[in-house]
């Protein structure tokens, strides 16, 4: 038995103890116990709410596709069939992309802010820099509850992150969540600076947080807070309309400039910060091999007012020549749009059409977002994208004004400053406008001027006329072809809730005219 | 001598055949003949037969025999003694050695003198080694011998005419004709009794009739190293029951099998635990030739030994060992070719296809205009030119025949101290797509070595070094092969330059793909080395106790390089025209490399303590520890801008360089124990307990406990049962068993809350380092556990010719591991994995063996047959809450798991007013006559997402395998067959599916489409519109999927060893080998064995592989 002890004792004695052999901990990230320990960590954490903006389809990158879904442009279905299906009056609670996209990239970004809010104020660090992070995280938040607001109506406003288990809220009323974002707005307001240093430059300002506040009350069509946030943005001071309105949307060098208030920042070069906007819309001949999958229709390209006169080509005062279709037309067409006659690049548009299947589709291609010069791989594009600039700013202003006062001249002052920006020159507007006149001519400037950034698709319904706009229209190509009948229903006025999230949370109510 | 019959019956009944060997081992003085004989009983199982006043005159004598053939043991003790043996079946008969008869005989005529002579020869077994302890006799003479362990053996003056037999324990009887002959090679046939087969089991082996759990052998023996296998798991096909075998692609080094023991039993990897020679590895890294036997483990109670890792079954898989003797050197060596089992049907005939293009986009439309033009069609059917018209069939492009080499060469040898095994090997198979193919060198060397009685050391080394070549991606490369037309040509060499061809009119796409360009300028080259250690010690410490330790290391390192040259040759021409018609000329070249390594280390001791008490009560009994460490690193690195095509180094490019790389580790602890149990061999019972510890979980939940029982009983050894009158039936034993098994096939780190790095944003135009969680931890995360039951019986009937193994099972897997859909309001993180979800499998297998012999013809059949219900009883609680996977299959409660979910299709729309009066149908858009009409299952008036339904499983119901051999004068042929039942496959793909697209081929399958002129057909119509609704997944796209193949076919040719000794061989066989030449299947897709899970759907066929070899030992 001796001899059985000892082989016993050697036996379990060469295979010892085991106790931290089983602790293996993952060599490339961080752990909770680890994280969020000094400013460093804090910023990062921030940089990571800032990050969700780019994500593609949901948040920004795909933002200007949806002029897609608008009579601005037309898309051949492809890398973006979700939008098509839309525009098809197709629009499933079901439907992953975008409709369950979108939802769920926003609300990681507001997780990712509130869990940056939650921690930032345990770690021991500067506290200018402190207040400063938690509002651009507060900032942040309400853009994202501001979009949900905009393509989904009333949502749950989550304002800490859930543990597992957590039950789940029902939605929030559409005009609670903007007074929200409002209320959001002036909290983070008051750290926010006007403006940074080099290093800085693309975190949310003071007037980035202004403008977001101007969105939420127009959107809860509280005319006469717009207005007045409009104003507060106007009164910064620190904003002109740039003097190169191609340039804007196509170079690098323009850049940050000084009618930029808030953008979505890319970096390129293939460290996984560049926009795949460039490669969706360029067309295929173009270096990168774009996908040409977005073209201006027709409808917008007839919508340009004539130079001279300032009046619609419909207007047989115009001075609209049918033979020469696009001469002496406001020069944003030109800005904006590839058509018969132009060039892109250089390559004239004869040879872009040769072989190309973009222009074969519709006979124009689009010109915002895609570079000018060569050199970058399929999306990663160094562009950054706006989205809000002065020129928003003053016609909001000029929408919320003339509603809750009606045309004064601040209206005709705010709508002639952006006609008449360098470049563009545009005639001013006739005076003696209606209110209702007034609103038209504003709603047609904001058309013109933001065609191809996204806010169309959101402005229709805002107004309200998409329904009118969008039911039974035929898209045709330049030659008349017809391609595409579209659809509109009231519901499409909104998103549908994704079914998935209803799934897994019974509170959620569907939006009227969605059922699965 | 009347009486000799019932004696021997009466010492039948008490064969006790619980000896292991058939070696004897004894060392005495002064011990009486009986005493030796119970001794030689007990090791051997053979029983001694001999009349008690036979042997009182023999004396007491003094032995040392130590691991000598029973035959020598025999002749050993019996020297000197006027006693003689022999051998009867399972019997040996002891009687008094006759003295020359005297007298009468005298008085008859002298017979002619006989012509003497001395035979000299040598005995082989069928693998060409020596045969050591044959008796040779010359029939109805006295003279006898007995081959050395060099096999050969020495009879003096025998008649030239007389007639030799030979007879041994371990081979079949045979005789030879002498006819003059003084030199002799003969080959025997080992002898098998089932009886005394001995199978692998968890760290141990065990008489297979001793086991109370359900284990499966598979024999592989010549024939299975003769064929044409990359991969051992692939020689698992067909062969056992309960085991299935998927060959997923035929890609040259891919081995890509998927095995599954019993189904499917959870969500997360149910891929079978594989130990080679006692350590954790995979089946592709063992070179085929090196196996020896192969065990699969079926039920908890043989598996839970392994416990957390053990719920998909454990295959065990032992390699050659030498053995003691002379050197035995062997060849395998095989060449053939390969080809396609199937490939698609395209329209290769371009002016069929343009017609066709233009009447789907007038259907679509009648607005459109054509979109080739009459002139274009009519330029091609006009043409004699094929280079500027051509009608291009890609599948014959890309497709070719492939070919096989192999050459093996093992030495094994040893002496009483030392035996090695050793083996080298190359493969070389060059696939049937153009650019793939694979090399691979393999070697071993097993070595063990007695330091003395009591201790014996050894060592198992493997390595092998291999080398792929393939496209850049072979899923892009499939892909490019759908998105193609005939209008396209591969390619044209003018003034001396290569050019590839794109569209050759600009009716057709500018997007169509040239896959031979793609295949022959966009490559992927790879090359792995793996070595693999283990190193042993066993001490016998005291007689019936034994320790055991353990210690291995593999190494896996892989690299590959993707890359594609860059400049003119990427460009795609116009022939026509003769211009490029895609210039990609400059677009940059890109390299990117990567490297793995993996580094596996075990450690495992055990002790083991074997004993009988009182003869009658054996009881073994194992306990052991075991310790495995896992660390995975990767790094690649990637950049633009090349100088030239022949520089694919990092160094060499030129913009923006890019590297990435992480590594990550598990660890593993466990005890284990063992306690078997078996009185007098007819009542076995058995326990199991393992606990392991993992890595993989919160410290708090590291442990799991893994018990297991079993029990069996040989109804055969009843003495109820032997007076019964069943002489028919040779062994019937009844088992039953239950335990409990892991899984722990997640990622790693589930229940830390992470940060994770690169979720980096830009500010001031430069990069700026951002971290956020990206899933949801779960901190209580544990073990998935398995329960099985079991109940099976193990029957040899018609003295041991044929062999029945029934068995039933229920299989549950309880707190399955699955990443339950988490809300968005969490944050879009990643849900964890929680353990919820309950899936049973049951089912029962069956299979069967016979075997015999009639003259010179020996033949077998078998076969197995095994059914299984997969069944998830419980999932997420909530049983109104579906899981989509794909679009196309569910987990849902009540159902197999990832079933086959949608629409059920009824037909087609046969006009507009079919389409009125039918259920509102609009998922996708709205529909024509030609579409697919779905059934309203719910009865709503309205085809939605609640009118989708269960449309089959994809795990099969029923898997199947039968073999047959019949083998006359040393040529063989046999034949394997494989087959599944009752299982379905989902299968719409760019090569079969009705969403046409200018620039793409089209199936020939579906030239019988919907059409105006087709208005019965219900293959949907072929449209290019944006309708989604034909693909929608219904039960149109769900084929069923059953197969039957003939797998293998082999004839082989033994050639008799008197031909072929002087040629210093000493066996040689040759062999024709055909694998996957025949299948039945109703399956449209490339082949019902492949997967479904590359990216397009496309898969890399699997191939029929036409061998001959030769095998020689020398």
């Amino acid at each position: 038995m001796k001899k059985l002890l000892y082989i016993s004792i050697l036996f379990f004695g060469v295979t010892g103890c085991t106790k931290s052999f089983l602790n293996t901990v993952p060599s490339d990230q961080v752990s909770d116990a680890s994280f969020w320990q000094t400013d460093a960590d804090a910023i990062a954490g921030v940089t990571a709410v800032y990050d969700q903006m780019q994500r593609a389809y949901q948040i920004y990158a795909f933002t200007p596709e949806t002029d897609g879904i608008t009579p601005n442009g037309w898309i051949w279905s492809g890398y973006l069939n979700g939008y098509s299906a839309i525009a098809e009056g197709n629009l499933l609670p079901t439907v992953t992309t975008p409709v369950a996209d979108k939802w769920k990239q926003l609300y990681t970004g507001i997780y990712r802010a509130n869990l940056a809010m939650e921690k930032i104020p345990g770690v021991t660090m500067d506290g200018t820099l402190k207040s400063r992070l938690l509002s651009e995280a507060r900032f942040l938040r309400a853009l994202f509850y501001y979009n949900l607001a905009d393509y989904y109506g009333g949502v749950p406003i989550i304002r800490h992150t859930l543990a597992l288990g957590a039950e789940l809220p029902g939605r929030d009323s559409v005009a609670d969540v903007l007074k929200f974002v409002a209320d959001e707005c002036d909290s983070a307001a008051r750290y926010l600076p006007a403006s940074y240093g080099a290093a800085d430059v693309g975190r949310a300002t003071l007037g980035a947080a202004l403008t977001l506040k101007t969105k939420a009350f127009l959107l809860g069509k509280q005319f006469d807070k717009a207005a007045a946030a409009a104003m507060q943005v106007r009164n910064l001071g620190k904003y002109t309309l740039y003097t190169d309105y191609a340039a804007m949307f196509t170079s690098v060098a323009a850049e940050n400039n000084a009618e930029v208030i808030f953008d979505v920042q890319y970096l390129g070069q293939g460290v996984g910060e560049g926009s795949p906007l460039d490669g969706l819309m360029a067309p295929l001949s173009s270096f990168s091999k774009g996908w040409d999958q977005i073209f201006p229709t027709q409808d917008l390209v007839d919508a340009y007012e004539m130079k001279t006169t300032g009046l619609s080509i419909s207007d047989p005062a115009s001075g609209y020549d049918p033979a020469h279709p696009y001469d002496n037309r406001d020069p944003r067409m030109d800005y904006t749009l590839v058509r018969p006659g132009a060039s892109w690049k250089g390559i004239p548009y004869s040879n872009l059409a040769i072989g190309t299947g973009g222009a074969n589709y519709l006979g124009y291609l689009p010109r915002k977002h895609v570079l000018t010069v060569d050199g970058n791989n399929w999306g990663d594009s160094p562009l950054n994208f706006i989205v809000f600039r002065y020129a928003d700013a003053l016609l909001m202003y000029a929408e919320a004004q003339n509603e809750a006062v009606g045309p004064d001249a601040s209206v005709y002052d705010a709508v002639d400053s952006v006609r008449n920006r360098t470049g563009v020159n545009m005639p001013p507007i006739p005076a003696g406008k209606s209110q209702s006149e007034m609103r038209d001519v504003i709603r047609h400037e904001r058309r013109i001027e933001f065609a191809f950034e996204g806010n169309y698709y959101s402005d229709i319904r805002r107004w309200g006329i998409a329904k009118s706009l969008m039911d039974g229209r035929v898209i045709r190509n330049i030659s008349g072809q017809q391609l595409d009948i579209w659809h509109f229903t009231d519901a499409l006025y909104l998103w549908p809730i994704p079914q998935s999230e209803i799934d897994l949370n019974p509170k959620l109510t569907q939006n009227k005219g969605y059922t699965n | 001598m009347r009486i000799t019959p019932f004696l021997l019956t009466m010492a039948l009944l008490q064969v006790n055949a619980k000896g292991i060997s058939q070696n004897v081992t004894y060392r005495a003085r002064n011990v009486s003949l009986e005493k030796i004989f119970n001794v030689i009983k007990h090791q051997t199982g053979f029983v001694f037969f001999y009349h008690s006043q036979d042997i009182a005159g023999a004396g007491r004598v003094d032995i040392d025999l130590k691991n000598v053939p029973l035959e020598h043991a025999l002749e050993e003790c019996l020297k000197g003694q006027p006693l003689t043996w022999s051998i009867q079946g399972n019997t040996i008969v002891i009687s008094i050695r006759q003295a020359p008869p005297a007298g009468s005989l005298n008085d008859l005529p002298p017979p002619p003198p006989p012509n003497l002579i001395t035979i000299r020869g040598r005995v082989l077994n069928q693998k060409g080694e020596p045969v050591a302890g044959v008796t040779v006799s010359v029939k109805g003479g006295k003279k006898m011998a007995s081959t050395n362990d060099n096999g050969e053996f020495t009879l003096t003056d025998v008649d030239g005419k007389a007639i030799l037999e030979f007879s041994g324990v371990s081979v079949e009887p045979y005789e030879i004709r002498l006819n003059g002959q003084t030199d002799l090679a003969v080959t025997l046939t080992a002898k098998v009794s089932r009886l005394n087969e001995v199978v692998i089991v968890g760290y141990g082996t065990q008489k297979k009739v001793n086991l109370s759990g359900s284990v499966a052998t598979v024999n592989y023996d010549q024939e299975m190293q003769n064929r044409p296998i990359t991969d051992v798991s692939q020689a698992l096909s067909g062969v056992a029951a309960g085991v299935s075998v998927s060959q997923t692609t035929g890609q040259p080094g891919r081995s890509g099998a998927v095995l599954r023991v019993r189904g499917v039993g959870t969500l997360n990897g149910s891929d079978p635990l594989v130990l080679i020679d006692g350590v954790v590895s995979s089946l592709d890294n063992l070179n085929p030739n090196d196996v020896a036997s192969i065990t699969i483990l079926k039920d908890a109670a043989s598996a839970s030994i392994y416990g957390s890792r053990a719920a998909g079954g454990v295959i065990l898989v032992n390699t050659i060992r030498g053995k003691e003797g002379k050197a035995i050197v062997r060849y395998n060596g095989y060449a053939g070719i390969e080809k396609a089992t199937r490939l698609f049907k395209p329209v290769t005939d371009y002016p069929t296809y343009m017609k066709l293009m233009n009447g789907i986009n007038k259907a679509d439309n009648p607005a459109n205009t054509d979109l080739f033009k009459p002139a274009t069609i009519a330029a091609w059917q006009n043409a004699t030119d094929r280079t500027l018209f051509p009608n291009t069939n890609w599948i014959d492009i890309i497709f070719d025949k492939g070919s096989v080499t192999n050459h093996n060469v093992s030495i094994s040898s040893g002496n009483d101290k030392t035996d090695f095994y050793l083996s080298m090997g190359y493969r070389y198979e060059k696939g049937i797509m153009e650019t793939t193919d694979a090399r691979k060198y393999s070697l071993r060397l097993n070595l063990d070595h007695k330091l003395s009685n009591k201790i014996k050391v050894g060592a198992n080394i493997a390595a092998y070094y291999n080398k792929i070549n393939e496209p850049y991606d072979v899923s892009t490369l499939l892909y490019y092969s759908a998105n193609s037309t005939p209008g396209t040509t591969p390619y044209q060499v003018k003034n001396g330059v290569l050019r590839y061809g794109g569209r050759n009119t600009d009716d057709e796409s500018n997007n169509v793909s040239n896959p031979l360009q793609y295949m022959r300028t966009w490559f992927y080259p790879q090359t792995g080395q793996y070595s693999f250690g283990k190193l042993f010690g066993q001490w016998s410490i005291l007689k019936d106790l034994q320790w055991d330790v353990n210690g291995s290391a593999e190494i896996i390192n892989k690299d590959g390089k993707q890359y594609k040259l860059s400049g003119p040759i990427q460009n795609l021409w116009n022939f026509q025209k003769d211009q490029i018609t895609v210039n990609n000329a400059s677009v940059p070249s890109v390299l990117s490399q990567n490297n793995e390594n993996k580094i596996y280390l075990t450690f495992y001791s055990t002790l083991h303590y074997n004993h009988t008490f009182g003869g009658e009560h054996h009881l073994s009994a194992l306990a052991g520890v075991s310790r495995e460490y896992f660390k995975y690193k990767t790094s690649s690195g990637s950049i633009q801008g090349f100088p030239s095509n022949n520089t694919w180094e990092l160094n060499a490019g030129l913009s923006q360089p890019k590297v990435t790389g992480t590594s990550y580790s598990w660890a593993l602890s466990s005890y284990f124990s063992r306690l078997n149990y078996d009185y007098k061999g007819k009542y076995i019972v058995e326990g199991n307990l393992r606990y392991d510890g993992s890595s993989r979980f919160a410290s708090d939940n590291h442990w799991g406990l893994f018990p297991s029982f079993s029990a069996a009983w040989r109804l055969s050894e009843e003495g109820f049962f032997k007076n019964a009158g069943l002489s028919f039936v040779d062994d019937i034993k009844i088992r039953g068993s239950w335990g409990k098994l892991g899984n722990q096939n997640i990622d790693l780190y589930q229940y830390m809350n992470l940060y994770s790095a690169g979720q980096n944003y830009v500010f001031g135009n430069a990069l700026s380092a951002g971290l956020a969680p990206t899933k949801l931890a779960n901190p209580n995360i544990t073990w998935e556990s398995t329960t099985t039951s079991d109940a099976g019986a193990d029957v040899l009937l018609l003295r041991q010719r044929l062999s029945v193994t029934f068995d039933w099972y229920d299989r549950r897997t309880n707190h399955i591991l699955v990443q339950l859909p988490l809300s968005s309001l969490y944050g879009g993180l990643t849900a964890p994995y929680q353990n919820v979800g309950i899936v049973r499998n049951r089912g029962w297998e069956v299979a069967l063996s016979y075997k015999d012999k009639v003259g010179d013809v020996s033949y077998s059949v078998g076969g197995n047959l095994s059914y299984n219900t997969n069944k998830v009883l419980y999932f997420q609680g909530n049983p109104d809450v579906i899981q989509a996977i794909g679009n196309n299959s569910i987990i849902k409660q009540g159902l197999p798991i990832n079933a086959l979910y949608g629409y059920v299709a009824a037909g087609t729309f046969k006009s507009q007013d079919d389409i009125d009066k039918w259920a509102k149908q609009k998922l996708s858009g709205s529909n024509k006559p030609g579409d697919l009409k779905y059934v309203d299952i719910k009865q709503d008036g309205v085809i939605n997402g609640s009118d989708r339904t269960y449309l089959g499983t994809v795990i099969p119901k029923y898997t199947y395998g039968f073999n047959a051999e019949v083998g006359y004068r040393g040529i063989v042929l046999s034949a394997l067959f494989q087959g599944v039942g009752s299982v379905s496959r989902y299968f719409n793909n760019l090569w079969y599916t009705s969403a046409i697209r200018p620039g793409r081929e089209i199936n020939t399958d579906f030239l019988n489409a919907w059409s105006a002129d087709h208005p019965n057909s219900n293959i949907p119509r072929l449209t290019n519109d944006n309708n989604g609704d034909n693909t929608q997944a219904s039960s149109f796209w769900v084929q069923n999927a059953a197969f039957l193949r003939l797998k293998n076919v082999q004839l082989s040719y033994t050639l008799p060893a008197k031909w072929i000794r002087k040629a210093f061989v000493s066996g040689l066989q040759v062999y024709a080998d055909a694998q996957n030449p025949i299948t039945w299947t109703k399956y449209k897709g490339l082949d019902p064995e492949t997967g479904t899970t590359t990216n397009y759907q496309l898969e890399n066929p699997n191939v029929r592989i036409f061998t001959v070899g030769i095998n020689a030992s020398f």
